[in-house]
Parts: C-alpha cells; structure tokens; sequence
C-alpha cells in the first residue's frame, strides 16, 4: 500500500540537526551529563542509606538499599543512566561493605556471586521499568492520535463541499506530521514537485486521490505503526471526500433539474405574459398605422400610452427573467463594496418613481446608518422589486413606507404598504419562483421576489415578509455586516 | 440646434437606428451611421462628428476599444448606449473618456437629455456662477465668493464637501464615475476608497436636498457613479 522508503527524500528538512547544530551538540552533551549525575547521585544516596544500615541489619538489606536507587533512577531516567547506576551500586556495595573494607578486593568468593545476582537484578529491573515507560508514552501518543483523528474525522463531518473538506483534511494531516501534506486529485497538476509519503485515498467508489505526506521531523512514520495511523487518517479523508463529492453531484444534478425546470416554466410562461403584452402593441400599431376604424385624437393617444405601457412591462418581464437564469445559473457574480443605503434606496425610489405616482412614500432611513458592503447594481435591484411589488398589489393612492435599521451585525431594510398583506400560509412560497398567490388579480411571471430571495440570500443576507400593524404587509431584508467599515477621515470645518 | 451638426451614430441592431434616425434628424442633427467599430473609426476621421453615440455591443470590436481609440485623438463628446447589468463596462468608458450612458431600454427625453448635456460640456462653458433648478428647488453656487445656497438659504459646507458639490455642478447633468470623482476631490491618494465618496454624499444630501431619502439633486447611479441633476 506504501510506496518504498526511498520516496522519503534526502532533502527532508530535520531542523533540529540542521538548522541549529551547535546549540544542539551541547544540549546533548548537557543531557548525557545529567544522566550521568542521576547515576552518581542516586548511588550516593544509596550508600548513604546503606551506612545507616549496616550494622543493625544483615548484609543483603544493605543490597536491598542499592535496588531501591536503581529503581529510582529507572523510573526517572534512561536505560543507560540505570544500568551505570547498577555497576557503580555493585562497585560501592564492594568497597564499603564487603570485607576488606574500602578495597575492591573480595576475600570471599561467595560475595562475587552477590554481586552478580544484585546487577543482573538491577539491570532487570531497569529494562521493565524503561519497557513501561515506553508503553505508557507510546499509549500517551496512541490516544492523541485518536484525538486527533477524531477532531478530523469531526470537523469534516460538519463541514460541505469537496474543496472545504480537502482543506480541512490537508490542515489536519499537516498538524500530525509536523510538516506539510497535500492532497492530489486527478485534475490540472499543481505542486507535483513536492515530493514525500504517498497514501492512496481508496474511496468504496475507486480511488478518490493521493494523500501527499512531508513530514517535517525526519523518520516519522518510518515504522509500521507510524504508517498504520497515517493509513486511518487516509481512510476518513478519502471516506468524507468521497461523500462530499457524491453530494456535489447531487447538487449539480438538483441545478440541472432545477434549470431544467425553469427552462419549462419559462416556456409556458412566454405563452402567457409575452403574448398579452405583444399582442396589445402590435394591435395597436397597426390600428395607428394603418388607419383601421375611426381612430380620432383621443383614441391615437390611448393606443400610443397602451403600446409605452405594454412596452415597459415586456422590459420588466424580460429584466427579471434573465436575472433569474443568471441566478439559477449561479453565474451571478456579487461585488460587495461598502454602499450607503440611503443612496441606493433613493436611486431605487426615483427608478420606480412613475409607478409609485400618487402613493404617499415615507422613508426613514437613520442620518447615522452605517455603510454596508453589498453590490449596489443588485440591492438596487431588489428594492424595486419590491416597491413594484408593492404598487401592483395594493390599492392605488395607499401609502408605501422604507424603513432601515442597523446593528452591529447586520442592517435590516423594510418595505412596508397598506395592502390587503400575505396570508401565512403563502409567505415561504410567495419568494418561490414562478409561484403566484392563487385569485392574485394582476399578472406577472412570479419572479420579482424569488429574484429578491436569490440576491439576498447570496449576500449571506435572509427575507421574509410579515403582517404589518394596522393592516398591510411588510417586507423584511437583512444584509450582513462583515468587518469593521473603513474609516472615513472627516474633514475640516464648514465655511 | 444649427442644421450642420454631426452625429456619429453606431449601431449594428437595424431596429435601434430606426428609432434613434428621427429621433436626431427631428433635433436638427445630420445622421451619420455606422455598423461597425472599424467602420465608426473611419467615418469619426473622414467626417469629424459633433456627438458620437456608441452601442458597447458591436460585431467586430469592443465598443471600449473604440472609445479608447476616438480619445487618442479627439474630444467629440461620446455617450454610450449599453444594456443593463454591464455597469463595469459603463464605468470602463467613463474612466477612459466617455462623457455618459444610456442604457437600454430608454425614452426620448432622457436621450435629448443626455445629448444637450453632453453638448453643452462639449462647448466648454464653465461659470463661476452656478444656478440651476431640480425637484422644485433652486442651487446656487458662486465660485468666485465660495457661497452655496439652496433656496434662499445659505448653506455651510465642509471644505471637501463644497470641492465635491462644486465638481459636480461643474459637469451638471453628466455622471462622474467613483474614480473620477475621488481622483477630483481627494486626489491620487485615495483611489478605490469608495466610502469616503458615499460618506461625503450621505453629507451633502442631508444639506441639500429638500427629503435626502429621495434625492432630487445628488443622484445616484448604482455601480458607476454619480450626478447633478437638472430640469
């Protein structure tokens, strides 16, 4: 499953030899003199306990005192720092207890059996404890490992999309070799010469990729536990990649229905709203132009203001249908720029402004409003859409208010009227495309506010609509607010 | 209009210049057309037009590319006729010297409109005295003693706010760009910072306008820019 050692290139940085070699040597020796002093120290204090003892008790309690030492060090410090604590304690236990005293003569061969026992026991019981420790730290690495396993395995569960979980899954690998990892999908090929330990993703659908490992400490992984762990990892990431991209799929093949359905909905919605308007103006303009009847002044200007009329409803028409492609076709692009909404709700209220003659329009819209980043082209967009909104469905003459707020976190804008309002059960479906409030008496393709949905909701921002108090109905955006806004420096004095 | 105006019309859509032919005779223009940008190089240097009106849309060049070609050689006031939804292209040739847009679909007012406007800046009258009506209100700005009045009332303007009305009174009628704007009234150095830009007109339309949620003087025209207006 792994490609060979020699993929391990020889340039694989190991910083702790490289970079710093100086401070390195003598960090080693300083710690090799520590083990050293344990060693003596240990022994010392053994001797010092056996000089106690001896005289009140026999003479292997004398020994038990060494054992005690070795096993402290043992316990504390490396295998070589033990066993050296070992001969000096058998070297000691000689020259101070064992007659003729202060020599490492032995009279009595019988000692140096004593002796051989009490080393070999020491040494034994040096390697176990050295062999627990071992343990313990391997289980301490074992079990953060799995931690970290587990934070992978659930940041990307809660995470969507093929490209956020590559991202996540190269962050995490990254962390557990102290290097650098990469994830290779087949594809346009970028950072190939980036060389390291390759761990195919094998997803149950056929291989997903290669997880590209560069270990920044030389030798991790080089043993087969090491590998193993790198393998689990390798299966998550590959697992998690593999349902991302069967949920991407989805999704495109859910647009392509969706387009799909548009495409449809548009057809027979051209039947209906493009041929009235059509059939108004090329009646019209043949009854002008050719004199049918007895077409006096006053008529000559109705058929003239029905062509103008029908004109500009085909062109709203058409506005919305192509925004709404664009939507649907996710190519439409947000340029969020830090806007004023003033300005833009007022260009807004003159583009609409003939439509709205004879409503009073109330707009309270806060002097110190914050600005905004949003794509003005398209807020623009979204209030006349729903100020049309507005004018076609409430009475003539009723009143229209806009209204801003702000927050540290967002801005929320209200299009509020005086109209008959939404009934509950519409108010999620009226933001539908193509979807018309059944008995609704004036005609439109049901576009307006799924385009106001659409851009809004690309924004990060949400839309509903509300009962207003004292009857009508209120139309609610909000637009995130992102960042601190630039600082405007103010200027001198008015003069 | 004096009958030996020029305008430079090009179009490749037959049905836009059969609409904008009488349009512009009936204003006294003589009508030269084009179809392409080539063409519209071409007849700009043979004829020498007094207004060029230009669809960014054409079949063989980029209706930028011929605005950036006419400025290499002549001031000819153009206006561009553009589609919705293609405001970085209008902001594009504004920048590089365009003088205004319409954009389809547009009435005829709004087309004499920009054309009278364009004419006049074209002329190259600048006033030390401004006075001009919009929304039932008056503006007056004297120059000369740096006195603004809206109504009869005399308004107090920051000196940066005043630079800001006074650039645009000074092109009365026509967009300025964010860019030319800032470049104007800030200079070089703050070139993209489009908030001081909305903060300053936040400022002069509180001052100025009778209901500065419905603007009637200080225009804006999302995405591109902004504009005096006049009646």
């Amino acid at each position: 499953v792994l490609t060979s050692p020699r993929s391990m290139p020889e340039a694989t940085p190991a910083p702790r030899e490289n970079r710093a070699p100086a401070p390195a040597r003598w960090a080693r020796g300083a710690r090799w003199a520590g083990e050293i002093a344990a060693a003596v120290g240990a022994v010392t204090v053994s001797t010092g306990v056996a000089w106690i003892l001896f005289g009140h008790q026999s003479l292997p309690d004398v020994a038990m005192a060494f054992l005690l030492g070795v096993v402290a060090v043992a316990v504390r410090r490396s295998l070589g720092a033990a066993l050296l604590a070992a001969v000096l304690s058998v070297l000691s236990y000689d020259f101070f207890f064992i007659p003729p005293y202060l020599s490492f003569t032995v009279d009595d061969g019988r000692h140096v059996v004593t002796f051989v026992v009490m080393f070999v026991v020491a040494a034994l019981i040096s390697t176990l404890t050295q062999r627990i420790r071992r343990q313990a730290s391997d289980a301490e690495v074992r079990e953060q490992r799995t931690a970290r396993l587990y934070a992978m395995t659930r940041e990307l569960s809660s995470a969507r999309g093929f490209d956020a979980l590559r991202a996540i899954a190269i962050r995490h690998v990254g962390e557990l070799c102290e290097g650098e990892a990469a994830i290779l999908v087949p594809g346009p090929p970028g950072g190939a010469d980036a060389r390291g330990i390759d761990v195919p993703l094998a997803g149950a659908g056929g291989r997903i990729g290669v997880l590209r490992v560069v270990p920044g400490v030389r030798g991790r992984f080089d043993d087969l536990e090491q590998r193993a762990t790198l393998e689990t990892f390798a299966a998550q990431i590959a697992g998690a990649l593999e349902r991302a991209r069967a949920a991407d799929e989805a999704e495109e093949a859910r647009l392509e229905a969706e387009t799909e359905r548009l495409r449809s909905a548009l057809l027979s919605s051209v039947s209906h709203d493009l041929r009235t308007p059509l059939a108004v103006i090329t009646g019209a303009a043949t009854t002008l132009l050719t004199g049918a009847g007895a077409v006096d002044a006053a008529a000559q200007r109705d058929l003239l203001s029905a062509i103008c009329d029908e004109s500009s409803r085909l062109t709203r028409l058409v506005t919305n249908l192509l925004d709404m492609t664009r939507l649907t076709a996710g190519s439409l692009a947000v340029h969020k720029e830090w806007e004023s909404i003033e300005a833009v709700a007022g260009a807004a209220l003159g583009r609409v402004e003939e439509r709205l003659a004879g409503r009073p329009i109330h707009a309270s819209l806060p002097p110190d409003l914050p600005l905004v980043p949003f794509d003005a082209v398209l807020v623009e967009q979204v209030l006349i859409n729903l100020l049309e909104n507005a004018a076609k469905y409430t009475p003539a003459g009723s009143a229209i208010d806009i209204r801003a707020a702000a927050t540290p976190d967002e801005v929320s804008v209200e299009v509020a009227d005086r109209g008959p309002g939404v009934p509950a059960a519409e108010r999620e479906r009226i933001f539908d495309k193509f979807y018309r409030v059944p008995g609704a008496r004036t005609g439109g393709a049901g576009l307006g506010l799924a385009i106001c949905r659409g851009i809004v909701e690309a924004h990060g921002g949400r839309i509903r609509v509300a009962d207003r108090e004292g009857g009508g109905a209120v139309f609610c955006f909000t637009l995130p607010i992102e960042g601190a806004p630039p600082a405007v420096e103010e200027d001198g004095a008015p003069t | 209009v004096s009958q030996d105006l020029k305008v430079l019309l090009v179009e490749d859509e037959e049905a836009m210049r059969r609409f904008l032919r009488p349009v512009l005779t009936g204003q006294g223009y003589r009508v030269i057309e084009a179809t392409s940008g080539e063409e519209a190089l071409r007849l700009a240097a043979s004829h020498d037009p007094d207004l060029v009106m230009l669809d960014l849309g054409l079949p063989d060049m980029d209706g930028i590319e011929v605005t950036r070609r006419l400025r290499e050689w002549t001031h000819v006031p153009i206006i561009i006729i553009s589609a919705r939804g293609h405001e970085p292209d209008k902001v594009l040739a504004l920048d590089l010297g365009a003088d205004d847009y319409l954009t389809k679909p547009f009435g005829v007012q709004e087309l004499l409109a920009r054309v009278r406007v364009a004419r006049r800046h074209a002329e190259g009258k600048t006033r030390s005295e401004i006075d001009l009506v919009a929304g039932g209100g008056r503006l007056r700005i004297d120059a000369a003693r740096r006195r603004v009045l809206a109504g009869e009332r005399e308004v107090r303007l920051t000196p940066i706010e005043y630079k800001l009305l006074l650039t645009l009174a000074r092109n009365v009628g026509k967009v300025l760009t964010h860019q030319q704007l800032l470049r104007e009234v800030w200079g070089p150095g703050r070139a993209g910072q489009t908030q001081y830009l909305h903060v300053y007109m936040g400022h002069l339309r509180s001052k100025l306008e009778a209901d500065p949620a419905r603007p009637r003087l200080l225009v804006t025209e999302p995405g591109v820019g902004y504009r005096l207006n006049e009646e």
